[in-house]
């Protein structure tokens, strides 16, 4: 039987300064910022596009954002690390660094997981304008709950916990204004008679650990868990965030290969494997530069 | 390019230097960990920024910070293919494309008569209200 070997597998082409796989890997990273760079104007333009309000601030959990950055950042690291490993030919040193770099990729994608779990958890209502002024907003204020005014659509968005939904009721435990949140507006403390006037208000719980409002169904435009369905930026967020989380599978996989073949490849040829793992790595880096665009732009709001 | 396979053949690792490649490596590798410092450097810096008032200077902020991740990023990604003028090439004409995209997207726009999203935006202000 007649073997042919493959050219430029392990060495460069003169032509190109490249071997096979680091081609081919720029080639699909090139076909990458063109998917992302797509979806990155589209949100351009929704985003400039969007009525006043209608963009929700402070939905996401900065923290929870800014550790899964940290998380990637790392990886990256250790990613790099596995593949000087090689070339040194410490084979366990290299191993240790891919488990390092996969438990970050996991981790990452359970974090995502946490916080995907918090949208379907939450549920957003719009009320309408005058109603919410008149009834809620003494109450909301008053257990510090955040809101937001949708002027284009004379409402008002509050989120939270649902508890109970009837055909007339709606009962939400709402979130609190975020620790982070700058308060731009002089609050006034509450005096004690207004905290005790509250528990008489609209079926506020006030002074309980879980505060509830009721809202009338007549009062609502429209509710909703924080689904794509919800708004524009749900749809967007779930879309960007989903396809990253599709790269960062892609990744782990890839690497559990590499993980557990590892050792036949590498007895078989260190260089090629040594190479491989360069290009997973060039992949690795290019999703680690996604999401440091993705946090800024979702989570930064 | 000559049109002798064999003048191309593969080369074993062995006779590659290979000190100077593991060398190389390291090398690479610091170059890395420097990056990646400025990265989350940064990022804590927007972090920080989004947390604090500052006026009239936020759009001027926000848009030096942005400019010093994209910078970031570009540089990262140039010294990926520093020395790799094809790779260079392609992504550079993938900028091209991407922004002849986006042109086009705001050309079919303005036909339609959606309009500038920038220039509608100017006749309102914001009113979001912040407890």
């Amino acid at each position: 039987m007649l073997f042919m070997e493959i050219p430029y597998t392990l060495t460069a082409r003169p032509d190109t300064g490249l071997y096979n796989g680091k081609l081919g890997i720029w080639l699909f990273l090139a076909s990458e910022v063109m998917l992302f760079g797509a979806i990155f104007t589209a949100y351009l333009f929704v985003r400039l596009g969007a009525e006043d309000g209608t963009w929700p601030n402070h939905i996401q959990n900065v923290w929870l954002g800014l550790t899964n950055t940290f998380i990637l950042i790392m990886s990256s690291i250790t990613m790099v690390w596995a593949w000087v490993s090689l070339k040194e030919r410490k084979f366990n040193t290299y191993r240790l660094a891919l488990a390092i770099t996969i438990l970050c990729g996991l981790v990452f994608l359970c974090i995502k997981g946490v916080e995907y779990k918090a949208k379907f958890d939450h549920t957003g209502v719009f009320i309408n304008e005058d109603a919410m002024e008149q009834k809620y907003l003494p109450e909301l204020k008053k257990m510090d709950a955040f809101y937001v005014a949708v002027p284009s659509q004379h409402a008002y968005e509050i989120r939270g916990h649902l508890h109970e939904q009837t055909d007339k009721e709606l009962v939400l435990l709402p979130d609190e204004t975020p620790k982070y949140l700058i308060d731009l507006e002089k609050k006034e403390t509450p005096s004690p008679t207004d905290a005790n006037a509250s528990a008489g208000g609209n079926e506020a719980a006030a002074g309980s650990e879980e505060k509830t409002i009721t809202i009338d169904q007549a009062d609502i435009q429209r509710s909703g868990p924080l689904l794509p369905k919800y708004g524009t930026y749900y749809a967007i967020y779930f879309l960007v965030t989903g396809l990253h989380a599709l790269h960062i599978v892609g990744g782990v996989v890839v690497m559990l290969y590499f993980f557990f073949m590892g050792s036949f490849l590498y007895r078989r040829n260190p260089e090629q494997l040594s190479n491989r793992i360069e290009v997973t790595g060039i992949f690795w880096h290019f999703v680690d530069l996604v999401w440091i665009t993705v946090f800024p732009i979702l989570y930064l709001t | 390019m000559s049109a002798d396979p064999a003048h191309h053949s593969e080369q074993t690792p062995h006779a590659h230097d290979h000190a100077a490649e593991v060398a190389h490596a390291w090398l690479h590798f610091r170059d890395n960990v420097r990056f990646f410092a400025c990265f989350l450097g940064v990022i804590l810096l927007t972090v920080l920024a989004f947390n604090i008032n500052f006026g009239s200077w936020n759009t001027a902020v926000v848009l030096v910070l942005a400019a010093l991740r994209s910078g970031l990023i570009a540089y990262f990604l140039a010294s990926l293919f520093k020395n790799f003028s094809f790779v260079f090439r392609t992504l550079a004409f993938t900028a091209v494309f991407l922004a002849g995209m986006i042109f086009l997207s705001m050309w079919d726009s303005s036909l339609k008569g959606i309009g500038n999203p920038i220039e509608d935006r100017a006749d309102h202000t914001s009113q979001s209200h912040v407890p």
